[in-house]
């Protein structure tokens, strides 16, 4: 199926660059997973395990449609000098839905985000431009996933389901004549040609209630590394109107093939721990595969035939792409929440999280830039649940607040060789976050 | 099927919401950290503005070279050069708020040939701003070029020549700068076969020459295979505590047609011992036809400018290139 003229378009309204992972694996899913560090592996108690484990999907009580909104502000800076990296704003709708099936006790749910700033970006910049390659574009791309949990038994519950990233290709074909020497007097029939294909990729958990106060929990999400491959293609005669053309059948081809949209492969182990009746303790353990990541600068390739004007033109070679030398990495996270208050209408949460994401980047000492830096961030959150206020909604209604605050830690980057165009830089930065979600359950 | 149907409805959604069509761009590339090496670019005329880019100055009759741009405090530019006419030749400056201004004021005189070992010109200026005096190294002298120092203790009013003699015989083309407790001067060799480099102690004491990078003499393709010459030294402290120096240098080379013409090249350095040669020895400004010389680099780590002479209409005019 071709959406050809309104996907081109959407495309052209949107700026275009490079992301790698999803939005919601960097900023969490929901406000209280953000709260708490995104230790949410065994302690989603929300649509959220949609994203951070479908096997507790099977756990939830009631039906809950969450709807979120979240808006990160990266200060992020090279040489002290902020590179102006773009704000991310979106939203979450998520829908849980359990259930009953000749017995086994499942859960069912659905999850997408929205930036509202750019529904997908797809620029390629070169690969020795600076750019914070986990943070610049990392959060502008619309996500989906659709999961189903089910309770094995009292203790043990499974989930899967697949995840959904978008990808692009296509391009712009012209056909006719060219103008020459007045370009207006050109005579070109335009086809725009653009294909936004999906990209699934897989989502399991495992959940196990091993006491009454402890679950644990593992999670799998999928790698994907889709291939955004857009061309443009010039064809037909160069001349005057009504003149034989000074080149017939000319041709300009351009086609940039990048890997740029790569989300790695996350394996996560997650334990939920009530200590008292009022405060639990969660913590995960992740490992995120980012040693699949290639460089994400755009392959171009192109090609002319301009008749006897051939000899006047090399088109350049197609370039050659550094690798990326990203590693994995083992990121830690932990939450904690505590009921400050419980009445007969109204319970407040009061929440915190840390945790500490090493960077998956090498130093970049050669012709690549593609820059990281380990990061701490720290959260802190309020949800608010109302009871008994109306008689429309018979469960509790939820508000959830989140502020989080991610500190990259100041890297320096020394070049190999004194003839660099960038240089010896250091980079670090800010990403201040807030997050809400109001939670409707039936 | 059902996962298209939906993503084409959210973008329809957007777009009606009007967010799509207001999306700014992308963001994430302002304040880019830059080397100095290069490549550069002049700036394309600008009709908005009053001056015809990318030259900063020209003058009738007389030819204008060697541009040394000093910036002041209050970000003007002061730039001195070699005005050359057919008597002989005269260090001169003026003084621009902008890149995209006229002078401030009229050109003036800065220092003319008055030493019998300054022949008819004095030439290739370097300003180097001391604590609480400017230098001004240049290069006089007829058949036998050798270097001058004259101090301004006025900031730059009056210049006062060092003595009667030259600081430094057979040598052409001084470009100084001062590095905490010591001085750093590179200067081109009078035939123009090589560059140097002398430490100093004091502004008018320097060490023997060490030879750092030689023209590619009799190489047909390379930019210096005539000779090589005004050399600007620049020296940068990362923010990890490493020292890099960038050499600016004028090659004399032989283009398509066989004639000579001049291009900017640059070297880079970590311990001014072993120098690499930036897209290998290439020119890192496009200053086709007529090419450029002169090289007087400004480097602040985001937006360089590189100040050079070129000629056009046989005559050589103040120009400014800026950094990618």
């Amino acid at each position: 199926m071709r959406f050809q003229t309104l996907a081109t378009l959407a495309i052209a309204m949107a700026s275009a660059s490079p992301a790698v992972a999803n939005p919601l694996t960097m900023f969490g899913a929901g406000a209280r997973a953000a709260a708490m560090g995104g230790a949410h592996t065994a302690g989603a108690r929300d649509s959220s395990a949609n994203f951070y484990n479908p096997a507790l999907l099977a756990t939830l009580p009631t039906l809950e449609i969450d709807l979120s909104y979240r808006i990160a502000n990266p200060k992020l800076r090279l040489n002290d000098k902020d590179l102006g990296v773009d704000v991310a704003r979106g939203s979450q709708i998520s829908v849980a839905v359990p259930g009953e099936l000749a017995g086994i006790k499942l859960g069912a749910g659905v999850s997408v985000y929205l930036p509202d700033q750019h529904l997908m970006r797809i620029r390629s910049l070169s690969q020795s431009q600076p750019r914070f390659a986990l943070y610049d574009n990392r959060p502008q791309r619309l996500f989906l996933s659709v999961n189903f949990g089910f309770a094995i038994n009292e203790k043990l519950s499974v989930g899967g389901g697949l995840g959904y990233l978008t990808a692009t290709s296509g391009g712009v074909t012209l056909t006719g004549r060219v103008g020459f020497p007045n370009a207006n007097d050109s005579d070109l029939v335009l086809d725009m040609d653009v294909d936004i294909t999906t990209r699934a990729y897989p989502v399991a958990g495992i959940g196990y209630q091993a006491t009454p106060w402890l679950r644990l929990g593992a999670a799998y999400r999928g790698g994907v590394q889709p291939v955004t491959d857009l061309s443009i293609d010039i064809e037909g005669d160069i001349g005057a109107a009504m003149r034989d053309p000074i080149v017939a059948d000319a041709a300009v081809n351009l086609r940039s093939i990048s890997l740029s949209h790569f989300q790695p492969a996350e394996f996560s182990l997650g334990a939920e721990a009530w200590l008292r009746e009022t405060l639990v303790v969660v913590a995960d353990l992740s490992l995120h595969r980012w040693s699949g990541f290639t460089n994400p600068a755009a392959q171009l390739e192109s090609a002319l035939e301009l008749g006897q004007f051939n000899e006047f033109l090399t088109p350049p070679e197609p370039s050659s792409l550094a690798p990326a030398n990203y590693h994995d990495i083992l990121i830690p996270r932990v939450g904690v929440e505590w009921r400050a208050l419980h009445r007969r209408h109204t319970t407040l949460h009061t929440r915190a999280g840390y945790s500490y994401e090493p960077s998956p980047a090498p130093e970049q000492i050669g012709i690549t830039n593609f820059v990281d830096n380990d990061k701490h961030t720290a959260s802190l959150g309020l949800g608010i649940s109302l009871r008994d206020w109306t008689k429309i909604f018979l469960e509790p209604l939820s508000l959830d607040l989140s502020f989080a605050a991610t500190t990259l830690a100041r890297r320096n980057h020394q070049k190999l060789s004194s003839v660099d165009p960038i240089g010896d830089y250091h980079s670090d930065g800010t990403v201040w976050q807030l997050g809400v979600t109001s939670r409707l359950r039936f | 099927m059902l996962l298209r149907k939906f993503l084409v409805l959210s973008m329809m959604s957007t777009i009606a919401c009007g967010l799509g069509p207001f999306a700014e761009p992308g963001g994430g590339s302002e304040n880019l950290p830059q080397s100095g090496a290069g490549p550069y670019l002049f700036p394309a005329p600008d009709f908005d503005t009053p001056v015809d880019e990318p030259y900063l100055l020209a003058q009738p009759v007389v030819s204008l070279t060697d541009p040394s741009v000093r910036t002041l405090a209050n970000g003007d530019y002061e730039i001195y050069y070699t005005r050359n006419t057919d008597e002989g030749s005269e260090i001169w400056r003026f003084r621009l708020e902008s890149l995209t201004s006229l002078p401030l004021s009229p050109p003036e005189l800065v220092l003319a040939p008055s030493e019998a070992w300054e022949g008819s010109g004095l030439r290739a200026p370097s300003i180097v701003a001391g604590e609480s005096e400017l230098f001004l190294y240049y290069e006089g002298g007829d058949d036998a070029p050798a270097i001058g120092l004259a101090r301004s203790s006025d900031g730059g009013q009056t210049f006062a020549k060092r003595g009667s003699g030259a600081l430094i015989e057979d040598a052409a083309a001084p470009d100084v700068i001062a590095v905490d407790d010591y001085w750093l001067m590179v200067h081109a060799s009078p035939e123009g076969s090589q560059i140097f480099l002398r430490e100093g102690v004091d502004v008018d004491s320097f060490d023997e020459p060490r030879s750092i990078v030689r023209a590619r003499l009799g190489v047909e393709s390379a930019i210096d295979s005539l000779g090589i010459g005004a050399p600007a030294l620049r020296r940068q402290i990362s923010s990890a505590g490493r020292e890099h120096y960038g050499l600016f240098y004028a090659g004399l080379g032989a283009n398509s047609d066989g004639d000579a013409v001049s291009s900017i090249g640059y070297y880079g350095s970590f311990d001014l011992l072993a120098w690499t040669a930036f897209l290998g020895g290439g020119p890192i400004l496009d200053a086709e036809p007529s090419g450029a010389g002169g090289p007087a680099p400004i480097l602040n780590g985001t937006n360089s400018l590189l100040f050079v002479h070129q000629a056009r209409q046989g005559r050589g005019r103040i120009a400014v290139a800026i950094g990618p």
